[in-house]
């Protein structure tokens, strides 16, 4: 449910290159984009559109080439990669196609080392996270005796353990069948409709983006589209 | 294997560089030690050999009165022998006022002798009034052809133009006698002497017969009828296994050879190692390519072949190196020691058999380790190598977290360093054995350079606890003790004897020195279990050599002869004195009241000028040498000075070794999980972290690897030591305290310097194409 006033990020002409030359590859050409607080926002495009492109640069794991990405009155484009590392820790959670997961980690670790380094009682803090993605009762289970789905969750609770205030998925159901898929989303929809996180989910799953306050489509690097969605529909009812 | 294959080789080889270099340098370091110590070996027999050969080192000495009388039956003994008769005697020698225990030898006048000839390095062969000395002693004095020395006689003091210096092979090694090997040119020195001079040095030179077998493969005939001949005639003989110079150089030689057959072993489990963990990874991260080719119907033998060839590759670089490595190193040592003996032969050639199984071995031990993978890469199921979720390793408490279950609550990343020890256990094995191997290798070494100063501290620190041995002239032992005695500058004093005998129990004989001393001596300090710290009233203490050299054992009689002076004692053998320079005999002299000494031991008082007292006591009437033990100890630590550039060498190829495992098994933790170092790292985890808790989890493999290391280290180098044996003195391990732990560091920071590879990695990490990528 989007919320009116400052942005939570406003791009402005965003631009990243790669490489220099002939053989210089245009992924992102002055995008602007302007993103709400608590708001859900679906980027969607065919593969190499730039949507990873623009979620890297968002989380600032990336750098622009060009423009200003503005997130709480600081331009993430000039900041050094030690206070990128701050950035990411205190603000940004990231959800990427493959869970990554520690595989010698319970669920229960797995969260528990992102919590750790805000201090504090991490121990309750990913038990929480865990409980709010539908995980409470496998929190001592091993990555390798968990599902696909059930993994993806637990990257969501290693997330959002931290309450950041942007959440960005990167293709998070790419790696899952339907049905896990949609726990995976609706645990992603719950981030912004209850927390009033905003989440940013980049993917090529048109059937995905019924689910979104609002569809950016991204074409060869630019935004081509974007499109407010009147009722999102609940993750139990999307098909594809 | 088809061309494509060959270039993906060549590719991954050079996307994979700096793994296969290290790898490659494993095995390099392995194939050079082996190399090079056999080389060294081989060389180092060959010089000898040809040596021996070149200037005929005599196959028996047989010495006694009236030896000359067995000339013609030694000529008719077999091996078409060459003989030669000499005489020889202890005598004084004094260059400016220095005396020293001298040994002359008489020589034909201005020729060659027939056995035994004199490898000329300076001057000529010595005419009627002049001698030839012996290299080692010319060199140590400066003495050149035109200088002058002393010779003492029965007339006294005479002087002898020096002729030139010469080698000969009798001296190769300056030993005085079987019993004295470890010498000084301070106390001893040898001196070639025209046959009619001799006359003038010695009242009674022993006369000897001087065997060399012309048809070399009847050598050994003719020592043992040498040997029989001398025996019927009950005169004294020494075969060329005997002799005091071959028998130390031989010993000494054949250690290496132990080297060189044992070292390598340890180095080819290295490279096994090192090997294994490098293909392990590279068939892991290839997997999905693997199935893909699998599905494509490339059939299974391509494959392995495919990654068998990354094996020989890694084998062939790294033995074409050490191949380079191991011959520079076998003939610089080679140079260093002949330099070193001034052995007038040096071979240094190429080995053709080292050079085969050299290469061939490293190269076998990178290929076998490369088999395991190669067929686990074979036997990948196509179906399985592109399932997106790869397969999972398995999780679990760590060993140390079910031992220490407080360790259970530490913060969850330091539990992840734990856990990720035993991910994946046969590299983690393999990393500890590199370590534990690497730890062996200097232990060895460390351990061998430990025995031998050890051993020479305690011979001349605790045992021997004059500051100098006086030597006096027959007859003038009292007066000099009397003179010694009124001097302040002299905190003690103790008349010696000390005679060149044979022990013999049953058959077995064995030629020593009868060291004869006060009870209450407190100038040797005794290591006997059995009898305390004192001689004992009646029977004799034994160097512990002499307990396998004659069979006995405490309680047998023991014959004692000196021929020459006629003396003949059965004793009792009452203990054996721990003293591996030396297999002596020590008798009280309370027991032999008529037997004149020898000599005088000496005890400076504190402050007193070591040389200037020297120089003093060597102008007394009567003296004929005087043995400085700070003189003779630095002379034998400097012998054994190239112990410790070995040690070094160890320390760096083991370091290197280390590190080079290290850096492997480290760059395949990262490897495998990039994904996971990404995605923490883009969850605000800092790169220096994430650095320092898998550069935790190496070091946390090397503090595995390093006390196992230390104590196979420690029985390794024991073993070393234990198959060593000089003079019947089995040699045994003693390693000071602080090397373990120096050895300890200097591994450890082999292995910190590996870890710098990880931050750089780690730091470098492109979060944006790690996080799209899936872990394997």
């Amino acid at each position: 449910m989007p919320v009116s006033g400052q942005p939570a990020l406003l791009l402005e002409s965003v631009s990243r290159t790669f490489g220099s030359g002939p053989t210089a590859v245009a992924a992102l050409k002055d995008v602007d984009l302007e993103i709400s607080p608590g708001e859900f926002v679906v980027l969607l495009g065919p593969s190499g559109s730039g949507k990873t492109t623009l979620l890297n640069l968002i989380g600032g794991i990336e750098k622009p080439t060009g423009g200003r990405i503005v997130m709480e009155s600081i331009d993430i484009a000039a900041l050094n990669a030690k206070e990128l590392s701050a950035y990411r820790r205190a603000r940004v959670g990231f959800v990427f196609q493959f869970f990554n997961l520690v595989p010698t980690l319970t669920a229960l670790e797995n969260v528990e080392i992102i919590a750790d380094l805000d201090g504090g009682d991490g121990t309750r803090r990913s038990r929480e996270a865990l409980v709010k993605v539908g995980l409470g009762e496998l929190t001592e289970r091993f990555p390798g005796q968990l599902s696909g789905g059930q993994q993806q969750r637990v990257a969501i609770a290693r997330a959002i353990v931290k309450q950041p205030t942007l959440l960005l998925c990167d293709e998070p159901t790419g790696s899952l069948d339907m049905v896990t898929g949609r726990q995976v989303l609706a645990a992603l929809r719950e981030q912004a409709r209850v927390a009033q996180r905003t989440v940013v989910v980049a993917t090529h799953n048109a059937a995905i983006a019924k689910i979104a306050d609002r569809v950016v489509w991204l074409h060869s690097g630019t935004v081509v589209r974007q499109e407010r969605v009147a009722v999102p529909v609940g993750a139990q009812d999307l098909q594809w | 294997m088809n061309g494509i294959l060959l270039h993906k080789v060549r590719r991954d080889v050079w996307r994979h560089r700096w793994q296969f270099l290290a790898t490659a340098v494993v095995v390099g370091i392995g194939v050079t030690v082996f190399v090079g110590a056999t080389d060294a070996y081989a060389n180092l027999k060959q010089s000898f050999d040809e040596t021996y050969a070149e200037q005929l080192l005599p196959d028996a000495v047989i010495s006694g009165h009236g030896v000359s009388s067995l000339y013609d039956r030694a000529r008719a003994l077999p091996g078409d022998p060459i003989v030669e008769l000499r005489q020889q005697a202890d005598v004084g020698i004094r260059i400016n006022d220095r005396s020293v225990f001298g040994r002359a030898i008489g020589v034909p006048v201005a020729t060659q002798p027939m056995v035994s000839k004199l490898a000329l390095q300076s001057g000529g062969l010595p005419a009627l009034g002049s001698v030839l000395l012996e290299e080692h002693f010319a060199d140590y004095y400066d003495l050149h052809p035109g200088s002058t020395v002393e010779l003492l006689g029965p007339s006294g003091w005479r002087h002898a133009t020096v002729s030139g210096s010469a080698l000969s092979t009798e001296y190769l090694w300056p030993a005085r006698s079987g019993a004295e090997v470890l010498t000084s040119p301070d106390y001893f020195g040898v001196a070639f002497v025209p046959a009619p001079d001799m006359a003038q040095l010695a009242v009674q030179p022993t006369d000897q017969l001087l065997v060399y077998a012309g048809d070399r493969h009847e050598a050994q005939a003719l020592r043992t009828a040498a040997t029989e001949l001398a025996h019927t005639h009950s005169m004294a003989v020494v075969s060329r296994d005997e002799l005091p110079s071959f028998a130390t150089l031989r010993d000494a030689v054949d250690s290496l050879g132990t080297f060189a057959r044992l070292l390598p072993w340890v180095f080819l489990v290295a490279t096994a190692a090192g090997t294994y963990v490098l293909l392990s990874r590279l068939v892991a991260a290839q997997r999905a390519v693997i199935g893909t080719l699998t599905a494509n119907g490339l059939p299974a033998r391509m494959i392995r072949t495919h990654y068998v060839t990354f094996g020989l590759v890694v084998g062939l670089v790294g033995s074409a190196a050490g191949l380079i490595g191991g011959y520079l190193v076998g003939g610089w040592y080679t140079t260093q020691y002949t330099r070193a003996l001034g052995l007038p032969l040096r071979v240094i050639s190429l080995h053709p058999t080292t050079l085969i199984i050299g290469p061939l071995v490293g190269m076998a031990a990178a290929v076998v380790a490369a088999w395991a993978p190669a067929r686990a890469a074979s036997r990948i199921s196509p179906a399985e190598a592109m399932r997106i979720s790869p397969r999972s390793v398995r999780g679990g408490l760590s060993l140390m977290e079910r031992l220490l279950p407080p360790l259970r609550r530490i913060p969850a990343h330091w539990r992840m360093t734990l856990r990720g020890v035993s991910r994946n256990r046969r590299r983690t094995f393999l990393t500890i054995a590199g370590v534990v191997i690497s730890v062996c290798l200097v232990m060895v070494f460390a351990g061998l350079r430990d025995t031998v100063n050890s051993v020479i501290d305690r011979q001349y620190e605790e045992i021997e606890r004059q500051d100098a041995q006086v030597i006096t002239a027959a007859g003038a032992s009292d007066s000099v003790l009397g003179v010694l005695r009124a001097d302040p500058e002299v905190a003690g004093v103790e008349p010696f004897t000390r005679l060149d005998v044979t022990a013999q129990v049953g058959n077995n004989r064995f030629d020593t020195l009868l060291i004869v001393l006060p009870q209450a001596t407190t100038m040797h300090r005794f290591t006997s279990s059995e009898s305390g710290r004192s001689l004992p009233d009646d029977g004799v203490l034994l160097g512990e050599g002499l307990r396998d050299l004659l069979s006995v054992t405490v309680g047998d009689q023991i014959a004692i002869n000196d021929a020459r002076q006629g003396i003949r004692l059965e004793q009792r053998v009452s203990s054996f004195v721990d003293e591996p320079t030396s297999p002596v005999i020590y008798v009280a002299a309370e027991q032999l009241p008529a037997l004149a000494p020898s000599g005088i031991m000496l005890k400076l008082a504190p402050g007193v000028d070591g040389e200037a007292k020297r120089m003093a006591v060597t102008r007394l009437p009567g003296v004929s040498a005087y043995l400085s033990t700070e003189s003779l100890s630095t002379t034998v630590r400097k012998a054994f000075n190239f112990y410790n550039v070995l040690v070094a060498l160890a320390l760096l190829f083991a370091g290197v070794m280390a590190a080079a495992l290290l850096y492997n098994t480290m760059s395949a933790n990262v490897s495998d999980r990039t994904g996971e170092l990404g995605t923490l790292q883009a969850a605000g985890m800092g790169a220096g972290l994430l650095g320092r808790l898998v550069a935790t989890e190496n070091l946390m493999l090397v503090a595995v690897g390093l006390p196992a290391g230390l104590i196979a280290g420690t029985l390794l180098a024991d073993l070393f030591m234990s198959s060593y044996v000089t003079q019947g003195y089995r040699w045994h391990l003693e390693m000071q305290a602080s090397t373990p732990l120096v050895v300890a560091m200097g591994i450890l920071a082999a292995a910190l310097l590996a870890q710098i590879p990880a931050f750089r990695v780690i730091r470098r990490l492109d979060l944006a194409k790690v996080v799209r990528e899936r872990s394997l």
